[in-house]
Order: structure tokens, then C-alpha cells, then sequence
């Protein structure tokens, strides 16, 4: 019974290499794009993978934190000994939100946030567009 | 044709490449329109079911696991949508009897060498258009595209035992019907 299934799976085999598969109409990858083209307006997609944002928000404070700590005054530092060991972890929040403020009422750091602000925007708007031509 | 796999191009059109979308309809368009047409036997109406199954794999591009092919994924919406489009038609889905198929494969084969070569495709396509949908659908992608068993019950939804029985039906149907068809063909030349 399995020898003569076998025959026949391959006597079946033999006689479907006669055929090939059907072959759709020039345009119908083009038809598909325009309707995926048409999609695309309604429902782009978007990333929905928020990993960076949740990295940015975590890291970018504790960087912030490492570059005081390396790269502040000695009274910075003098403060931060005196806070840790003196007040609760609370304050050692509000002590660093006074130095970002100080920090970026320098000229540096606006210029810098308005720098990546343009790099994102050239990134979104004119690369991303390029590419999808 | 490229030569990145499926993954690399739904990945770029994840990210908001959507044009990467098209290399995937040009590799599988060819597959999918068989299927459809086997099914539907219309050329127009097989071509807006291929059309519609890549909308549909577009739009649910985020939900494709990616534990099946990309192919095997595609093949299960195109056999839904066409079965759907059957009922629509009201189409009677049976052709041949299950009951008493008598077949000689080598009588068969022995017709089929002495008919052109160029002819033998319209004859086996022929033939193919006989069986049920189910049918065709199984022997085209077991047999054309080369897919397991498995793979065709994933697609068809239905056990693996189940598909083994309904492809070894399908191919002496196949048979059966072939040798009508040439028989047919025969009687009207002599």
C-alpha cells in the first residue's frame, strides 16, 4: 500500500512539473503599492517600540548626574557630600535641579538642544521621505 | 530579484519603509494568484482576491508571528479570502464523486506522452480546475510550491491526517479526471 502511495506521489509529481503557476497581470504589484500608498495616509505606522524613550529617561539623568560629579566645582561637590550625608535622598534631587536650571541658562545648552532638534527634524522629514522614493 | 529574506524587508516596512513592501508582492504574487485562481477559476476575480490578501497581510503586518513563513501566512489569508468569495458565489464546491475512483496511472501517463508538450500544462490545469477547492489548494502547494504536509494544515486549517487523506483523494482524482479529459480529447480527434 505505502509502495504504491509512493508510486503515485511520484507519478503525480511528474505530471505537475507540466504546469507552472499562473502568472498575475504586469501591473499587479504596482495596483498593490497604490493601495498600500493610499493605507499608508490613513494608518502609518508608527513605532511602537519605546525603548529608547524609556533608556532616555532613565540615562539621561544619571549622565547628568556623572557629568556634575566629573566635570563640577568643587563646591558642587563640597554640597553634594554635605547633602548626602545630611538630608534625605529628596534633596539631593532638588540640588540637581538647580544646577540643570543654572546649566541651561548658559547659551551652550539651548544651542545644543536646538541642534538635535534640527537633526531630528532633517532625519524626519527630508531622509525618511527619501528613502520611501 | 533581491535576495533578502522576507523578514529583513517586513522589518524594514515595520520601521516606515513601506515601499519596502513591494519586493515581498513581487516574490509571492505569482503563488498567491494560483491558488485564488484555482479556486475561483476567474482570472478578474482571482486577481482582486490576490490584491485584497496582501492588503490584508499589510494592514496585520504587526500581528504576524513570526514562528510560520511569511509564505505559509499568505497562503492561509488567500485560502480564506477565496473560500469566503466561493460561499459569496453560491459556487458548488464539489465536482467529482468521492465514491469509486478507479484509476490506471500508467494508462494516463501513456495518453499525456503522446500529446504535445505545449499542451500538457492546459490538460493538467484542466484537470486541477475538477477537483474541490480544497483539493487543488492542497495538491498546488504541495506539489508546486513544495510545502510539508504540516504546513498545508497550518494554511487549510485542518489535522495533519486529515490533509494526508484529502491529498492522497486529491491526486487520484486528479488522475480520474485527466483521463476523462484526454479521453474526451481522443475521441473528438479520431
Amino acid at each position: 500500500m505505502n509502495s504504491k502511495n509512493t508510486h503515485i506521489d511520484e507519478r503525480t509529481r511528474e505530471l505537475l512539473k507540466h504546469t507552472g503557476v499562473e502568472k498575475t497581470g504586469p501591473d499587479f504589484t504596482r495596483k498593490v503599492m497604490s493601495r498600500v500608498e493610499k493605507e499608508k495616509k490613513l494608518h502609518p505606522y508608527k513605532q511602537d517600540n519605546n525603548l529608547w524613550h524609556i533608556l532616555l529617561a532613565v540615562v539621561l539623568p544619571v549622565m547628568y548626574f556623572f557629568y556634575q560629579i566629573f566635570t563640577g566645582s568643587e563646591s558642587f561637590l563640597a554640597e553634594l557630600d554635605l547633602t548626602l550625608k545630611l538630608q534625605p535622598y529628596i534633596q539631593l534631587f532638588q540640588l540637581l535641579a538647580d544646577k540643570l536650571v543654572m546649566d541651561v541658562s548658559t547659551p551652550v545648552v539651548p544651542l545644543g538642544i536646538l541642534a538635535i532638534v534640527m537633526l531630528l527634524a532633517f532625519d524626519r522629514f527630508i531622509l525618511r521621505s527619501l528613502s520611501f522614493k | 530579484m533581491s535576495s533578502f529574506s522576507d523578514e529583513y524587508y517586513i522589518e524594514r516596512v515595520l520601521q516606515g519603509d513601506h515601499s519596502s513592501y513591494a519586493p515581498l508582492v513581487e516574490r509571492h504574487k505569482d503563488m498567491i494568484f494560483t491558488i485564488a485562481y484555482r479556486m475561483l477559476k476567474n482570472r478578474e476575480e482571482a486577481e482582486e482576491i490576490a490584491q485584497d490578501t496582501f492588503m490584508k497581510a499589510y494592514r496585520s503586518l504587526r500581528k504576524f508571528r513570526k514562528e510560520s513563513k511569511f509564505s505559509t501566512w499568505l497562503y492561509r489569508i488567500v485560502y480564506n479570502l477565496s473560500v469566503s468569495q466561493l460561499r459569496k458565489n453560491k459556487e458548488q464546491m464539489s465536482s467529482l464523486d468521492d465514491d469509486e475512483i478507479n484509476i490506471d496511472i500508467e494508462d494516463t501517463h501513456n495518453k499525456m506522452d503522446q500529446i504535445e508538450a505545449s499542451d500538457r500544462s492546459y490538460y493538467v490545469n484542466q484537470a486541477i480546475a475538477g477537483l474541490k477547492h480544497d483539493e487543488k489548494t492542497i495538491i498546488t502547494l504541495y506539489y508546486q510550491d513544495e510545502l510539508s504536509v504540516n504546513e498545508i494544515s497550518e494554511i487549510i486549517q485542518l489535522t495533519h491526517s486529515n490533509v494526508k487523506v484529502k491529498l492522497h483523494r486529491a491526486r487520484l482524482k486528479l488522475y480520474e479526471e485527466l483521463n476523462r479529459i484526454l479521453k474526451n480529447e481522443i475521441n473528438t480527434l479520431l
